[in-house]
């Protein structure tokens, strides 16, 4: 096991990786994972290093204080996706979920010994992020959800308002819609308001 | 799979996600990255608009999401990639101590889980543009995309802008032919 520890690079690319979801084959990451669960695979291995090393890096390197302790974090949690290969079932879950769920645990467990070490460093959650920052309005309460939030995107200027609908929503624009088709905005608000009309005639027969 | 009652946690979100349908979301608040824990080892949670209202309604649906990826946004935050396996009636909502609320809840059959191989090229074309041309779509079904009418029309009506009450409408079984017939007439219509 320390063997394996200390035969994987340690220096991880920082390269952001923008497009996780892109280039994601969770039938080759499956495979590989069971090439190492059940060959000990090093090949396979290695290109789940590869994947996975600089994504947990990245979400580490921001829970902790330095370098070394992400760095901790992923040497740690790849040599557990090694040893426990044979525990990943993949009619459970994406691969990835399971990956995650392996590095939470180390960042929990590596946390742990630094509270011990350190009393005053962090908190024992290792999402202290925006629950003390918000906790006294409750303004994020229920995400979108919550009305107060809603009002102000409709009170922003309308490019950030798609960049925040477009985001939490998937829904586009009539704007974007307009664009999209190659029509005058005003075609594509008045083809909306007709479909609509049409579909509710369409659905009051129906439920007469 | 459908019929069978399920206790999974609750995600308060107005979003319309239909089977097949994926999307991105942010959790930064505790309870929901408690959530997002708990969901990677029991099978996903169930994202339910109005949560607020819901002791009052009975026929209140959610859509049962899995988690197919995850990343951190450039503001640290925590994201992750959901996919709509099906669609649930709520039945009974519960909260723990951790005010995280639970969902008693029983699949329902949607007409996205359909599948024919009569394709609607106008519709489908227009959705791979779509999904070409925007980045976060692209990231999310880029090389995903289905030929399937019913999949199409599924992506169209979650995405067009359209008033969430009509959205609404399209989630019982019998409602394909009406929303192909919305969708087409606003993308395809030739004037």
């Amino acid at each position: 096991m320390v063997a394996v520890q200390t035969k994987l690079p340690t220096q991880v690319s920082h390269v952001r990786s923008t497009n996780m979801t892109e280039n994601t084959d969770h039938t080759q990451l499956c495979e590989w994972l069971k090439a190492v669960a059940e060959n000990r695979c090093k090949i396979s291995f290695t290109h789940l290093f590869k994947f996975f090393a600089p994504k947990i890096q990245r979400i580490a390197r921001s829970k902790f204080p330095n370098e070394a302790q992400a760095h901790e974090v992923v040497q740690d949690t790849m040599s557990n996706v090694w040893r426990k290969a044979h525990l990943f079932d993949s009619n459970k879950g994406a691969a990835t979920t399971w990956v995650y769920t392996v590095m939470r645990n180390v960042t929990f467990d590596l946390l742990r010994k630094i509270k011990n070490n350190r009393e005053d460093n962090l908190s024992d959650d290792i999402w202290p992020i925006a629950e003390n920052a918000v906790a006294e309005d409750h303004s994020y309460e229920d995400h979108l959800e919550n009305k107060q939030l809603l009002r102000v995107i409709e009170a922003l200027p309308v490019p950030q308002q798609e960049v925040v609908k477009g985001f939490y929503l998937m829904e586009m624009s009539q704007e974007q819609l307009a664009t999209h088709l190659n029509l005058p905005l005003g075609t594509i608000k008045s083809r909306l308001r007709l479909a609509l009309v049409k579909m509710k005639v369409q659905l009051g027969e129906e439920h007469d | 799979m459908h019929n069978k009652t399920v206790n999974l946690p609750l995600f308060p979100l107005s979003i319309f996600l239909l089977p097949g349908g994926i999307t991105r979301l942010r959790i930064f608040e505790a309870r929901y990255l408690k959530m997002v824990s708990l969901a990677t080892s029991n099978g996903g949670f169930i994202i339910c608009p109005d949560i607020d209202n819901k002791s009052e309604q009975l026929a209140i649906w959610g859509s049962w999401v899995e988690i197919i990826n995850f990343d951190q946004g450039d503001d640290g935050v925590l994201e992750i990639d959901v996919k709509c396996k099906t669609l649930v009636q709520v039945n009974q909502v519960d909260q723990n101590k951790e005010q995280l609320h639970f969902a008693t809840a029983v699949p329902f059959k949607h007409w996205a889980e359909n599948e024919s191989s009569v394709a609607i090229p106008l519709l489908m074309d227009s959705l791979q543009s779509l999904v070409e041309s925007n980045g976060l779509l692209k990231d999310l079904y880029d090389h995903n995309l289905q030929l399937n009418p019913y999949w199409v029309v599924a992506r169209w009506i979650e995405l067009l802008p359209i008033p969430f009450d009509v959205k609404n409408s399209f989630i019982y079984e019998s409602t394909y032919s009406e929303a192909e017939k919305l969708v087409s007439s606003i993308i395809a219509e030739q004037l």
